[in-house]
Order: C-alpha cells, then sequence, then structure tokens
C-alpha cells in the first residue's frame, strides 16, 4: 500500500472509539491530533483482513472471536517506533560510570545483576545494556541477566533474531564493534552478547504478569510513558516500583519525568542525568498502597 | 484510599473524627473522610463542616478523598445546605486548596447550583470573590447563565471583565458571542485578546472586516490569527502571509500556519499558496523543530509552495505517519519533476525516512521520462535486494509498478524471506503477472507449494487454474499456519466444488488465521455460472459446539449478499437465539446483511442482552433500522451495564437529533457515575440544546 493510495477514511466517531479501546488495552493515549497517523497505521491491518470501513474493524476488534489476536496486530502497528544502538549515550553513561560500580558493590556477594529495559522494541536497547556489562569486565564470573519486553509480538520477534541493518547503527560507539559480525541483511549480534538477554512479549499495565520477570537492579523504560495517560502511567510506575530491589534505578526518557508526581521513588542526581531511586526502607507508600 | 478505614458495623463519635482530624497522620485524616462516607450523611451538620474542612486539607491525598465524597453528597439528603457551604468556602480568600476544591465539586453541579452562584455573586460585588463565581458560572455550562454575565464584560474591573469573557466562552451561544463580538470595539486590549480567544474557542465566525484591522495591532495579532484562519476569506491568506514573513518567533508562525492550512481548506490551496512568497525559511524551521500540528501545517505550506529544498522535512513528516492527508494530495500534483529530489533524499536517509522517500518517489515517477525511471528502478532495486527489513519491503512494494521478466529471480527468492519481506515480493510479483503471465507462468511451474512457495500459490493459481488443484493438497498440509492460508486463498480463486471442498476442511484447522481465510473464501467462492459453492460448509459449521467457529462462519454468511440461500437465514435466526456472544452478535450482523426485515423483534432483544458485544451490535442495527422505535431503543441502551455500550448510545442519540433524545440523555446524565459516559453523553447534548 504505498502513501498515496487512497484507503479507507476514519471518521471522528470510529477515531473516539478505536482510541478508547487502544488506551483501554495498553493504556496508551492518542491525542486528538493523531487520527491520521492512526488512520494510515490501521490502514494495513483493514487490507490484510479485507476490510472496507474502520467501523468494521472497529467491531472485529472488540467482539470478534479472534479479537484478541487482531488487538495485538493494531497495537503492534500503532507502537512501533525506530530505536538505535547507544541512543541517549549521557544516561547509558550514567549507567556505566555511576550504577554499575555501585551495583557491583552492594551484588559483591550474589554476584548477580539482572537490568529490564521495559519497551524495548527491536531490543537494541537491550543488546546495547549487554554491550556495557560486558564491555565493563567488572562482572565476569557473575550472573548476569538483561530482560526486554515490549507489548508488541513482532518487535520481540525481531529483537531475538538479533540482526540489525544500517539504521540501527547511527549513533553506534565504535569501541563495541566487535560485539558484531556480516550477516544476510545487516549485521549479526555476537552469541556472547545475545546469551545474556532475554526477551518476552509484556504489556506494562498487565501488572501480575510482570512479575514473572522477577527483581531486577535496573530499570531502563524510556520514551515509552509518554505515550501513556496519568492512570496508566501510575499503575506502570507502581510496577516498576514493586520489581526493582531496594535502592535499585530507574531510568527514564529525557522529556519523561516523576518530578510532578507523588510517586514511591528518591530523585538522584547523577553527572549528566537525573534518575530515580527506589528507596533503600520501606516508606509509608509500601505499608499503604500495596 | 486509606489502608486503616474504619470497621463498618463500629460507628465512630463524631467527635473523635473531629480529634482525628487534628492529626499530623495523612493517613488518618484520610481515614476520617472513609468514616464520613461509611456512617454519615451531609443531612448532618456536623459531617458537613467536617468534610468541609477535610476539603481545605494541606495534604493533596486528603482534599481527593473528601472531594470525591463531596461530588457524593451534593446529589444526597442535606445536600443543598453542603453547596451553601461550599458557596462560602469559595468566597474566603485564605485557603487557596479548600477553594479549588469546592470550585471543583460545584462545576459537577451544573444546572443545580446557578442560582445560589448568581446570588453569591450579586453579594461578592466587585469583591475578589467575584471572579470566582464567574468562573464557577462559566464551569456550570448552564447557559441560562448569559445573560447574568454579559454586563460584566463592559466593566471597568479587568480581572473580572476577562473572567465574564472566559465564562461566556465556556457557555457559548448567539447571546454569549454577540457580547463578545461587542467586546471587539474595546480599547482595552487585555480584553480584545479574551473575547478572540473566547471567539476562537466557541469556533465563531468573525467577519474580515473586524478581523483585519487587528493585524496591525502587536498586542492582539497573536489571537486574532485563528479567526483570520476560518474566516473563509481568500483576503485573509494576504494578512496572514505579511504576518509570517514577518514573525520572529517559532510560536506565531506555527499560529499563522495552522491558520494559513485552514483556511487553505476553504479558499483552496492555490489561493493561499499564491500569497506565500519568501516564506518557506520560517516553514522549514517549523517543519524541523515545532510541535506536531505546527509541523503538519509548515509541511502543508511547504507542499503548496513546491519547495523542493525541503522535501528532507517533508519525508521526515511522512516517517513519523504525520504527514496530513491534503499534503499527499498537493505532493502529488508535483509528478515526476520531484523524483530526483526524493532519490537524493532516500540517498542520505536510512531507516523508515529512506523507505518513504523511495516511496514517495515510486509514486510520483509514474510519468517520468526514461532516464529518471531508470534512476528510480535503479535505486528500488538495491533498496529491496539489502539493508534493512523496512526499507527492503517498502522498495519491494514500490517496485511492483517497473517489475521486469529478469527480476523475477530474485524476487521469487524474496518470498522465501520474513512474512514482511516475502507478502511484498509477492505483490510485486503478482502485479506483474497480470501484465505479462507467461514468463511468471514459466517461473513458478516448479514450485513446491508445502513449504515457502507456499506464499506464491495465490499467484499460480490465477496462472494455472484448476489443473493446479493437486497440487495445493501438499500447501494445505503445510506445517506452517501462513502457508496453509495461502494455499486457502488460492483455492479461493478457482471456482469450483471441489476447491469450496478442500477448503471446508480449513474450517476446522487448529490456527484461527487459516480458519479465518477459510471462511472468508467460502463466503466469496463462486462457480462460472456464479452459484455460490461455500454456503453449505457454513451453514454446517453454524451448526458447530465450537462458539468461536460458529461466530466466523455467521459472519462469513452475511458475507453472501444476494447469493445468499433459503437455508441461511433460518440457519443465521437459530443462532442469533440461544448461542454464545460472539454467535450471536456475528449473526445479527449477518441478517443485517442480507434479511433486515427479520430483526425488528431480535433487536429489542438484543438491545437488552447483558453481554456488550450482543447489545453494541444491535444498537448500529437500530440505528440502520430506523424508524419510531429507534430513539426508545437508544435510550435502552443508554442503561446498558458496559459503559462503552453506553458511550455508543450517548453518540448515537446526538446525531439522531431527534423528539425524546434530549430527555433521554439527560436523564441519564443525572444518574451516570462513568467519566467517558458523561463526556459522550454531553457531547452529544451540545448540538440538542443548541
Amino acid at each position: 500500500m504505498s502513501l498515496f493510495d487512497q484507503g479507507p477514511t476514519m471518521s471522528l466517531e470510529e477515531f473516539r472509539l478505536l482510541r478508547e479501546l487502544v488506551n483501554e488495552t495498553c493504556g496508551i493515549r492518542f491525542e486528538s491530533d493523531a487520527m491520521f497517523a492512526m488512520e494510515r497505521r490501521l490502514r494495513e491491518r483493514l487490507a490484510a483482513l479485507g476490510l472496507t470501513s474502520f467501523r468494521a474493524y472497529y467491531q472485529r476488534l472488540r467482539y470478534h472471536p479472534e479479537a484478541q489476536a487482531e488487538l495485538e496486530n493494531a497495537v503492534d502497528v500503532l507502537t512501533t517506533n525506530e530505536t538505535y544502538f547507544f541512543r541517549e549515550a549521557y544516561q547509558l553513561e550514567a549507567l556505566e560510570k555511576s550504577i554499575l560500580p555501585e551495583m557491583k558493590e552492594r551484588n559483591e556477594r550474589s554476584k548477580r545483576l539482572t537490568v529490564w529495559s521495559a519497551g524495548c522494541s527491536t531490543g537494541e536497547e537491550v543488546y546495547t545494556i549487554a554491550m556495557i556489562l560486558l564491555g565493563t569486565g567488572a562482572f565476569a564470573g557473575w550472573d548476569l541477566r538483561v530482560f526486554g519486553s515490549d507489548i508488541s509480538r513482532r518487535v520481540i520477534q525481531h529483537a531475538r533474531r538479533g540482526v540489525y541493518g544500517e539504521s540501527s547503527f547511527r549513533a553506534m560507539q565504535p569501541r563495541y564493534s566487535r560485539y558484531f559480525s556480516d550477516a544476510p541483511g545487516g549485521k549479526r549480534i555476537a552469541n556472547e552478547v545475545k546469551s545474556i538477554c532475554h526477551f518476552g512479549q509484556l504489556n506494562l499495565l498487565d501488572h501480575e504478569r510482570s512479575a514473572l520477570i522477577g527483581t531486577a537492579d535496573v530499570i531502563f523504560c524510556r520514551n515509552v510513558l509518554i505515550y501513556f495517560d496519568d492512570r496508566s502511567r501510575e499503575r506502570v510506575v507502581r510496577t516498576f516500583h514493586d520489581r526493582l530491589v531496594p535502592g535499585g534505578y530507574l531510568l527514564l526518557g529525557h522529556s519523561e519525568s516523576l518530578l510532578h508526581r507523588a510517586t514511591q521513588f528518591e530523585i538522584v542526581h547523577m553527572d549528566r542525568d537525573i534518575v530515580y531511586r527506589r528507596p533503600m526502607t520501606r516508606t509509608l507508600f509500601d505499608e499503604v498502597d500495596r | 484510599m486509606s489502608s486503616t478505614p474504619p470497621p463498618s458495623d463500629d460507628k465512630p463519635r463524631l467527635q473523635t473524627l473531629v480529634d482525628a482530624s487534628r492529626s499530623d497522620d495523612v493517613e488518618r485524616r484520610r481515614a476520617v473522610v472513609d468514616a464520613l462516607r461509611a456512617h454519615w450523611t451531609s443531612a448532618d451538620e456536623q459531617a458537613r463542616a467536617l468534610l468541609v474542612g477535610a476539603l481545605g486539607d494541606g495534604e493533596w491525598r486528603v482534599r481527593r478523598d473528601a472531594l470525591q465524597l463531596a461530588v457524593e453528597w451534593t446529589t444526597g439528603p442535606g445536600g443543598r445546605p453542603l453547596e451553601s457551604r461550599l458557596v462560602e468556602a469559595v468566597a474566603q480568600g485564605e485557603n487557596v486548596g479548600l477553594r479549588n476544591a469546592a470550585l471543583e465539586v460545584l462545576a459537577t453541579r451544573g444546572a443545580a447550583v446557578r442560582e445560589l452562584l448568581e446570588a453569591a455573586l450579586k453579594e461578592a460585588g466587585t469583591r475578589p470573590a467575584a471572579k470566582f463565581f464567574v468562573e464557577a458560572l462559566g464551569a456550570s455550562r448552564d447557559r441560562d447563565a448569559v445573560p447574568g454575565l454579559v454586563p460584566l464584560v463592559d466593566i471597568d474591573d479587568a480581572n473580572l471583565s476577562a473572567a465574564a469573557v472566559g465564562a461566556l466562552a465556556q457557555l457559548g451561544g448567539d447571546e454569549a458571542i454577540a457580547a463578545l463580538l461587542g467586546a471587539l470595539e474595546t480599547h482595552d486590549p487585555f480584553r480584545k485578546m479574551a473575547a478572540l480567544d473566547g471567539l476562537a474557542q466557541l469556533g465563531a465566525q468573525v467577519p474580515f472586516e473586524a478581523l483585519a484591522p487587528l493585524v496591525d495591532d502587536r498586542f492582539v495579532r497573536r489571537a486574532a490569527v485563528p479567526l483570520l484562519g476560518r474566516s473563509g476569506e481568500p483576503r485573509a491568506a494576504e494578512l496572514l502571509a505579511d504576518v509570517l514573513r514577518a514573525s520572529g518567533s517559532l510560536a506565531t508562525v506555527e499560529r499563522v500556519a495552522t491558520a494559513l492550512v485552514q483556511l487553505a481548506g476553504v479558499v483552496g490551496d492555490d489561493a493561499v499558496a499564491a500569497r506565500l512568497d519568501d516564506t518557506s525559511g520560517r516553514l522549514r524551521r517549523l517543519a524541523a523543530g515545532g510541535e506536531p500540528a505546527g509541523r503538519r501545517a509548515a509541511v502543508h505550506l511547504l507542499v503548496l509552495n513546491r519547495d523542493e529544498g525541503s522535501l528532507g522535512e517533508i519525508v521526515a513528516l511522512a516517517a513519523e505517519d504525520e504527514l496530513l492527508p491534503q499534503s499527499l494530495r498537493a505532493l502529488q500534483r508535483w509528478g515526476a519533476s520531484a523524483v530526483p529530489s526524493l532519490l537524493g533524499v532516500a540517498e542520505a536517509s536510512v531507516g523508515v525516512q529512506r523507505a518513504r522517500a523511495l516511496e514517495l518517489a515510486a509514486g510520483l515517477a509514474v510519468e517520468a521520462e526514461a532516464s529518471v525511471r531508470e534512476k528510480l528502478v535503479r535505486a528500488l532495486r538495491d533498496a529491496a535486494r539489502a539493508g534493512d527489513a523496512t526499507v527492503r519491503a517498502t522498495a519491494l512494494r514500490s517496485f511492483a509498478p517497473f517489475v521486469s521478466a529478469q527480476e523475477l529471480g530474485w524476487l521469487v527468492e524474496a518470498t522465501a524471506e520474513d512474512e514482511e519481506i516475502a507478502s511484498a515480493a509477492v505483490a510485486a510479483l503478482e502485479s506483474f503477472a497480470a501484465r505479462e503471465p507467461d514468463p511468471v507462468r514459466e517461473r513458478l511451474a516448479q514450485i513446491d507449494f508445502d513449504g515457502p512457495g507456499a506464499r506464491l500459490a495465490p499467484v499460480a493459481a490465477r496462472l494455472r487454474g484448476d489443473s493446479i488443484l493437486d497440487d495445493l493438497q501438499g500447501g494445505l498440509s503445510s506445517q506452517r499456519p501462513e502457508h496453509r492460508a495461502a494455499s486457502v486463498r488460492a483455492l479461493g480463486l478457482i471456482p469450483k466444488p471441489r476447491a469450496a471442498e478442500m477448503v471446508a476442511f480449513a474450517l476446522i484447522d487448529e490456527d484461527a488465521l487459516v480458519r479465518e481465510t477459510a471462511a472468508h473464501v467460502l463466503s466469496s467462492l463462486r462457480s462460472e455460472e456464479g452459484r455460490a459453492l461455500g454456503v453449505d460448509a457454513l451453514v454446517a459449521a453454524l451448526g458447530s459446539e465450537d462458539d468461536t467457529l460458529r461466530a466466523t462462519a455467521a459472519a462469513a454468511l452475511g458475507d453472501l449478499g444476494a447469493s445468499a440461500t433459503d437455508e441461511v437465514v433460518p440457519a443465521l435466526l437459530t443462532a442469533a437465539r440461544g448461542s454464545g456472544p460472539l454467535t450471536v452478535a456475528a449473526a445479527l450482523g449477518a441478517l443485517e446483511q442480507i434479511a433486515p426485515s427479520t430483526l425488528q423483534e431480535l433487536v429489542d432483544e438484543a438491545l437488552a442482552d447483558p453481554e456488550a458485544a450482543v447489545a453494541e451490535r444491535a444498537l448500529g442495527i437500530a440505528v440502520g433500522l430506523g424508524g419510531d422505535a429507534v430513539v426508545g431503543r437508544l435510550a435502552v441502551a443508554l442503561g446498558h451495564p458496559v459503559w462503552h455500550v453506553r458511550v455508543a448510545a450517548a453518540r448515537w442519540l446526538g446525531e439522531r437529533r431527534e423528539e425524546g433524545a434530549r430527555e433521554a440523555l439527560l436523564a441519564r446524565l443525572a444518574q451516570e457515575d462513568d467519566a467517558s459516559v458523561r463526556a459522550a453523553i454531553e457531547d452529544s447534548l451540545e448540538p440538542l440544546e443548541d
């Protein structure tokens, strides 16, 4: 389907219905000016299903026997965003220079470290974190795990494959090139890196299912919360709080902030970044909100 | 909510709560509100006092809990005295939190508190509290408040006057608009600006003659711009373009660009494009760094202005799926002249941007001269054969009109790759086969359909007809569902009863994609004489015990349209009663398509069905059936237990504009708790109130 193809058009009413359904499903909020973007992205699904109107597509998402599977497809095309290795490097520097040394000292006995990349898209962030962990050389013999999750099944499959084209390397740091080899369709991530990375499909609003991840020392959730409505954002932040070990860190995107919200996290100023930390001691929220 | 609510069977003494409300512990103070909710009503004066105290608590969580309870209590016994206390809370000037909470509660009461607020406003005179009562009247959405506010627009107190203008803008209606238009005559720039903002907010049409002089006033220009965009007056284009050329700030450029796009929608693209000389620099700056709405507007104007140097910005916006449909249409008018520049942009980009640049170039190249086409084909071929999956798939899709026989080898190989690449390659082959069948037929002769070759089955079926039937048997046995589905689709292209028999087996496939495809194919498969070949299989599936299969079959039977045979309607009527909700909903939809006259009675039963799937389907059908009963039917659905059914019913009622619709909506609004439904009802009431 070309950009110039005139597919079915979306009425305001259909936009409202679909927007509310998507919001209900995964917490993502489409502003009123996002109608054309939604229309264009979902046209692909209408064409695949042989449907001629967005009303029929809404009915399908709500009531069809295979509605759940199609809802995943819809969320898939609506949420996929391009990402790349070593995105927002200043934050990765905070991880490498400040957080990891602290974690090394703290977890010296267990020799175990878990990082969760929530909303990892096609996996570049997960592998970036894994390369940094390995690149420090400080964790030899440790049980390292970098867990990547995303609501989209398709991007998770891409991440598992671990083969990336040139657009993923736009901010690549040369010293990590050794972790890649040439492959059909791009470059393949080395098994040494891949072996500590795990991927799974997860809706961040699914608090119960998030528990399957276990606890994490650090959580990355960058450029994800901006798409959520307030209520969903609070639910997700609470999930992160529950999944972090006391003293664990939450790193959000540069345009995302918890400063104006009442949260369980404390703010930590690092050299070039502000990050959030779950307090070491239990707070009133632990008693009240659980 | 607090973790320590008082035991519900043990009513504490009120004095205990008074003491607890003075505690330093936030949770104890929240527990006080919980206790008030559990054991008291607003009929008790002390309880009211405690609640108002909690509305002014220093901690937001206590205020939030109290606010929720206050909203509940204002509608219960003793609601009026509580409202009076809230009005007093607005008048006090010490506790801002209390005042804001009281205003918030009063806003939920709408017309019920108008008279109370008007009396308080009168009493307040020109004291600071008057401004808050004016704001509360605006928030009440009760247009009967307009006459009381109009005189305040002209008074000397600038704050109060601006508040009145703001309130009128919230309330709307002819009288409010007339008052705001009158305020444009004033010499006070603040008041003029507030009136312009109010008129813009109301979507009012302001005469061009009244707006034109305001553009010269640096102070109010900003507020006049959106109204000029909405004026529908071609002369406004020149004025706006002048403002654009003179603007230094990105915010003003954004505002003007948005207004110009809106104006173009009424006076035509050409009338606006003719005025855009010397604006590209500012527009490009906005396109590269503004907010999404501003970027969309800037890019649209750059497209209208045929600014080739801005193709990078245009492609970047397309890559974010933010390009306006009218911008695409305008870009199409550029024709092949833009292709070389777009290929240049593609070469300098990666990822989705590269994909979009190629896609746009291919879309514009249809009538390009040979050398340009050659360059494009080379670029598409290179991009289709290596690199990012997104770029490859897009290039393959765009390549379809340019495929030649020598490309067949690598295109067929690409159909064995990942789904995204493979389906784009199949589409390209399909397009070429329609133009030149022989080379494709020859190339596909040796394809094995139980492997990745299954994806090519539909292309081969079109070329080989029923001689392919035996070969497709292998595809139906493939281990991969997408291969089986492709074989089913291929069978759907063969107008023979044997093809229908083979597809019928796929209705019980373990994979949903295959079942779906089979049902869809069975509903569309016709013999050469035009007889529907899949009816028997679909009717048989309707008798299955599996609700999902039955629903799939029911929906497919609806797609038969005029080809439905005699046995279809009785089978669907049976399915529409006594089946699972999915089947009932699908059967109702199918009956609407092929036998709407059978639905009058069924639709009433379905509207009362507690299952949302059934009720919402019935709603759409009830509207389609029309007639005198429609408003009554929609009113029934307004009481449905599931919120989004109520939202749908409210929206339909708003569109009907028939007798009884307004009353039904108001009746529901009075008892509705759900915020989404309340918003939908209020939206629907707005045009009805007019």
